[in-house]
């Protein structure tokens, strides 16, 4: 039986940014069909890893492969499988949401009917059909992550990379992200996403791996990773947990 | 707390400087730029004190104040943007007493290169006005509460100007202003060069700017020089009323910005349907040709300095007219071509960090770069028929046409092949989108000069051929005119092909390292 290729396959992946260390040596494979969270303290280089993973960020040294693609030996065919959503970068968002969505897939070199049948669909989806002809820089940011996430689908990547696509979004709007994603999952595709609040992704995720320093330092199933405990503990074990806060005595002490 | 705000500016000024080599040779280039123009005024106002007359150094004294005082108010504006690193608005978290602040932003003023130039042209003002013991007890008052002035001036105007800027409409008055200054300055350019203005015309103007609020502080040295005592201290408390209420005034827009503090990207609008992205191809370029040109409709940072490029060429219609300028009219094509062609060097970084949607896309390098250039194509293809046609329909010679189209198209072309390799290659810091489009980003300037003059330079040399022909053309060779318009526009398609192919290659290498210097600009 021929061994099948991971969604995302990590081979010492290294980066620097001057003398910072930001990812050193880092070896991660992401199984096909797995809901795989990353996570990791701020610093830690959850970012730099999926940049480098995703062709925004060219590695010092290592190699990235996505469904056995090399990312920097075959960009377009390994960009093709990947559907991303970035945390920290602009959009487009001088065009309305409909025009990003069509601008996203028409970049692709998707047939223009096949663009305005899947933008209305992912619209609808996500709940944006109301707001579909405002600029994007008037979404609010539960908005905009779902309209960036409607960006990263049009294509039907295989893979989907998420850096932190929970962050600053209500309740209501991370229920339909997580709706949509588990049904991903379920029709074959492979999600990553990255994040760092444990309780979501202990309850989400398949697979999770604990990143710290620009290295993993546990991975696998959630139910290897976190053991006895709850994946919070055993995080803040990797990653060692700080002493009690001390000092700061002047602001418990109010005066009035 | 002004010492502080003193502090703050020179710590900003030296972390500018360790961004990197290429500030530092902004400074250096900056440095040598001013610099010398500064020094010469200094020298030449000392001078004129070792040998002039009263009446010259009067004149002297008042037009270098006065010119001084507009300097600081206008340039800031149109040209080096407004400083944004102590902007009023980023203290509005911070408890600071008001009048503290407005002494200390004041102050800060003087910090930094155009303050120290300033405080040198100041002194040279001064020992200008030192003719007697009197006008120099004046002076000593009289020239530090011009300075003041100055800095105040400008400091209201572009508080109130970054306020105005802030809302969209604003923006489009600021565009319409602009214009209208690049309007005026045909006509004065023309005069003073026509020789329009002569010694009583020019001592008549700066009688009068001296009883402006611009003038007193400068002009009240000279009036005691002259021994008109009670005009010239008349002169030095109208100025020192002019600084206070200024500072009055000064310290109002300082806390209207304080208290009502918004942000500069408040716009809000929305488009029905699909707009350009329906009309073009359904092809990577023509998403791209239609993001580009969509932006080009909607962005004040794109869309004003477009309009000024596309109408600064009928500038040279005032020449031509007042004048009968043959040249000044086969010229406008030529300017334009050259101005239309390279003007999207930089386009990259108008994409600021978005660019990561074409890097993640793996969309092909051709698609990118021909597909930028569609607003620029589109105006091209309006305006350089027009000036051309233009020139003949109000005088210059028919045969002249195909020559200046041939160049004025060479040019074009030229200019988009370099611009093809330079977006792909080197990014400079502009306005991030939403921001306000005359900021300018500290420690950037000495790349932006680099890129611009690397870019005019390649464009110009690579026009050489048709240029020759031109030259031909215009000193009677007929025949010279019409091989200009077949090898103008042959050789610019080449070049373009090249430079597009060269571009594209260079975006399927470079792309993520053009993202990651995007990122580092934010």
């Amino acid at each position: 039986m021929p061994t099948v290729d991971p969604a995302l396959s990590l081979r010492g992946l290294t980066k620097r940014f001057g003398d910072t260390i930001a990812v050193d040596p880092l070896d991660l494979d992401v199984p096909r069909g797995s809901f795989y969270g990353l996570v990791g303290p701020n610093g830690a280089g959850k970012t730099t890893t999926l940049s480098m993973a995703t062709g925004l960020l060219r590695p010092d040294a290592g190699t990235a492969a996505v469904l056995g693609v090399d990312v920097w030996r075959d960009p377009v065919a390994a960009k093709a499988r990947i559907g991303l959503l970035p945390d920290g970068l602009r959009l487009f968002d001088r065009l309305t949401g409909e025009q990003l969505v069509t601008y996203a897939g028409l970049l692709r070199g998707m047939d223009r009917r096949l663009v305005a049948e899947r933008t209305a669909e992912l619209l609808a989806t996500l709940g944006l059909t109301d707001a579909r002809d405002k600029l994007v820089i008037d979404y609010s940011a539960g908005m905009t992550k779902k309209v960036t996430l409607a960006c990263a689908l049009i294509h039907g990547p295989r893979l989907l990379v998420l850096d932190e696509p929970f962050e600053a979004v209500d309740p209501v709007s991370a229920r339909t992200i997580r709706g949509i994603l588990h049904g991903f999952v379920e029709a074959g595709g492979t999600v990553v996403l990255s994040s760092h609040v444990m309780d979501l992704v202990e309850r989400i995720c398949t697979d999770v791996a604990i990143i710290a320093a620009g290295r993993v330092r546990a991975a696998g199933t959630v139910d290897e990773v976190r053991g006895a405990g709850s994946l919070e503990d055993r995080f803040l074990d990797l990653v060692g947990a700080p002493a009690d806060v001390e000092g700061l005595a002047w602001l418990r002490t109010s005066s009035d | 707390m002004v010492a502080h705000l003193i502090r703050l500016k020179l710590v900003l000024l030296r972390n500018s400087l360790r961004r990197g080599a290429a500030a530092i040779v902004g400074m250096v280039v900056g440095v040598l730029y001013g610099g010398g123009l500064v020094l010469t005024a200094f020298a030449g106002l000392v001078a004129l004190r070792a040998t002039g007359e009263v009446e010259q150094l009067r004149l002297a004294v008042v037009t270098g104040g006065v010119v001084l005082t507009l300097g600081w108010t206008v340039l800031p504006l149109f040209f080096f943007g407004a400083d944004p690193t102590l902007d009023p608005g980023r203290f509005a978290t911070f408890a600071v007493p008001e009048r503290a602040l407005a002494s200390g932003l004041l102050l800060s003023g003087f910090v930094g290169l155009p303050g120290l130039a300033t405080v040198v042209v100041g002194l040279g003002l001064f020992v200008a006005s030192t003719a007697t013991v009197g006008s120099t007890l004046v002076a000593l008052a009289a020239v530090p509460l011009g300075l003041l002035g100055c800095v105040l001036l400008s400091r209201i105007v572009t508080a109130l100007a970054a306020s105005v800027l802030g809302s969209r409409r604003g923006r489009d008055v600021a565009g319409f202003g602009a214009l209208a200054l690049l309007v005026l300055l045909g006509p004065t350019i023309a005069l003073a060069s026509g020789g329009g203005v002569t010694a009583q015309v020019l001592t008549r103007v700066v009688d009068i700017a001296a009883w402006t609020p611009l003038g007193w502080a400068w002009a009240a040295p000279a009036h005691v020089a002259e021994g008109r005592w009670t005009t010239g201290l008349a002169c030095l408390l109208l100025a020192a009323v002019w600084v206070l209420v200024l500072f009055l005034g000064w310290e109002r827009v300082l806390s209207s910005v304080l208290r009502n503090p918004r942000t500069v990207s408040s716009q809000s609008g929305s488009a029905r349907g699909l707009g350009l992205f329906a009309r073009l191809p359904a092809t990577p370029m023509g998403a791209i040709a239609a993001r580009a040109g969509t932006y080009w409709l909607r962005d004040p940072r794109l869309n004003v300095p477009a309009l000024t490029t596309m109408l600064l060429p009928a500038a040279l219609l005032l020449p031509a007219i007042t004048e009968d300028s043959v040249l000044a009219l086969v010229g406008m094509p030529v300017v334009c071509g050259y101005l239309l062609g390279w003007s999207q060097h930089n386009d990259v970084g108008y994409d600021s960090t978005a660019f990561w949607m074409h890097v993640s896309s793996g969309v092909d390098g051709v698609s990118d770069r021909l597909g930028r250039l569609f607003p620029s194509a589109v105006m091209a293809a309006v305006a350089l028929p027009v000036y051309a046609v233009l020139g003949p329909v109000l005088g210059s010679p028919w045969s002249l046409l195909p020559a200046s189209l041939g160049v004025a198209i060479a040019f074009l072309l030229n200019g988009f092949g370099v611009a093809c390799v330079t977006s792909a290659v080197k990014q400079y810091a502009v306005p991030a989108p939403g921001e306000n489009p005359f900021t300018s980003r500290p420690g950037s300037a000495g790349l932006t000069l680099g890129v611009q003059a690397v870019c005019g330079a390649a464009v110009t040399a690579l026009t050489v051929p048709a240029l020759v022909l031109g030259v031909l053309a215009w000193f009677g060779h007929d025949w010279a005119a019409w091989a200009a318009l077949v090898v103008g526009p042959g050789l610019g398609a080449v070049v373009l092909v090249v430079g597009v192919r060269l571009g594209a290659d260079l975006f399927a290498r470079r792309q993520a390292v053009l993202l990651q210097d995007l990122v580092s600009m934010r």
